[in-house]
């Protein structure tokens, strides 16, 4: 564990135990990234990040419910909070699909082809095209983009996130690096068109 | 720190990889002679930028802040410490995370500018914290106007102008500043009407006395006080009691 992820860890045992200002300094610090993991892992909905942001709030009140049970155990805090937050994403995913969610499907063409506001119909297409792209990857690869690139965590502690040794999620990326770069031209042309 | 790959890894190419992928998280651009990462790197900033629920606020603390671009990281998270006005009120918030349990979590939900779990509130969902405040604000001014105090509803006025300017939401920021064009021109009207000296503030169409027809607006009585905002999607924030619904029970709009 590095210094900072103990220092984390620390910040969010006084959160745990009643410190007033922990519990605010650490939503506020955890917040920005679940909020662009859920936009990551979910996607815009007619070009809008709305229902992502709803339910990176969910996850961050659910691990404000659990924050009382969190105890150092010598594993990152990120552990603790991105298997809320994953378990939240993917609820959403199956309320909204009222199903199994595919992954290749996870993201399929949304309703934003229609005329609308520049700036909206601009803003999340990006993220819908990467999101159908990165739907071409195994599950624990796609979660590890995901986390390395729009959370931000390092490697470790992906790892610690997804159960992984560092080395493992390093080889891990690096193939699904490859496998993306192979799929890109085609798949965001066929999303393009 | 060995992979237990199934097959031959180059870890050159392992290593090249883990570094951009470290660069990406941290929000640096790509390498210019990188198509695919400058997608990532476009990508990352729209998962930032686009409708950011913090714009405006502080910046966003980056867990890879303060991190080497090397693969080999040592400085990790940089924990920022509290804000001094979250400091201020943050003190019942905790308190309360301890006694009243899962009570907290409807609590932030529900919590408005009055309510001892207000800061909580704000630090879970500052988008909604702005709408909510907001509305307070406004609901406060109109009371000082009708109360004849007009330096105060001035006051209240120019903060929650101040606040309104801030908030993203197009619904929400086009209700809001039409409630408070309301309000200055009531503020301004009252005051000619009682006094005969015009408001400080900038009023299109000062009238006596009279009431100035107005949309439909939350009673003054309860400002904002659990009021659903429209535009505002809050789970759970229509329930008023244990426990949080999970998005499994539909409220959650459809993804496409």
């Amino acid at each position: 564990m590095t210094a900072a992820e103990a220092a984390e860890a620390e910040l969010a045992r006084r959160a745990a135990d009643g410190d007033r200002d922990a519990v605010a300094a650490l939503m506020a610090h955890i917040r920005p990234g679940i909020v662009r993991y859920c936009r990551a892992s979910l996607g815009p909905v007619a070009g809008a990040f709305t229902t992502a942001d709803d339910v990176a709030q969910e996850c961050c009140l659910a691990i404000l419910r659990a924050l009382p049970r969190y105890r150092d155990q010598g594993r990152p805090f990120a552990a603790f909070v991105y298997t809320i937050a994953a378990r939240r994403v993917t609820d959403a995913q199956r309320a909204a699909s009222g199903t199994r969610v595919a992954p290749a499907d996870k993201l399929p063409e949304p309703a934003d082809r229609a005329p609308g506001p520049e700036q909206r119909a601009v803003a999340g297409d990006l993220t819908r095209r990467l999101s159908r792209l990165l739907g071409y990857l195994p599950p624990a690869q796609r979660e590890i983009i995901v986390l390395r690139v729009a959370v931000g965590l390092p490697a470790e502690e992906t790892g610690a996130v997804l159960g992984m040794s560092a080395g493992a999620v390093r080889v891990a990326q690096s193939r699904a690096l490859a496998r993306l770069r192979r799929l890109a031209p085609a798949v965001l042309e066929e999303v393009r068109t | 720190m060995t992979p237990p790959a199934p097959e031959p890894v180059d870890l050159a190419v392992v290593a090249a990889d883990d570094a951009l992928l470290d660069a990406l998280g941290r929000g640096a651009p790509a390498p210019a002679d990188d198509e695919f990462a400058g997608l990532l790197a476009a990508w990352r900033a729209e998962l930032s930028a686009a409708g950011d629920p913090d714009a405006g606020r502080s910046p966003a603390p980056d867990r890879s802040a303060g991190r080497s671009p090397a693969p080999g990281r040592a400085a990790g998270v940089s924990v920022r410490r509290p804000r001094p006005r979250r400091r201020v009120w943050a003190g019942a918030a905790a308190a309360a995370l301890i006694l009243l349990g899962g009570g907290l979590i409807a609590g932030t939900v529900t919590a408005t500018p009055h309510s001892p779990l207000w800061p909580l509130a704000a630090a879970v969902d500052p988008a909604r914290a702005d709408v909510l405040t907001a509305d307070n604000k406004l609901a406060d001014a109109r009371r000082a106007i009708a109360d004849g105090r007009y330096a105060d509803a001035q006051h209240l006025v120019d903060e929650a102008a101040a606040v309104v300017a801030r908030i993203r939401d197009p619904q929400q920021a086009t209700r809001l500043t039409a409630e408070l064009a309301d309000v200055r021109r009531k503020l301004s009207g009252a005051r000619s009407g009682t006094h005969g000296a015009p408001g400080p503030t900038p009023a299109p169409a000062p009238q006596p006395s009279a009431p100035v027809p107005s949309a439909p607006r939350p009673s003054p009585s309860a400002p904002g006080n659990g009021l659903p905002v429209p535009g505002v999607s809050l789970p759970g924030g229509i329930l008023p009691s244990l426990p949080l619904p999970t998005p499994s029970g539909g409220i959650l709009p459809g993804l496409p």
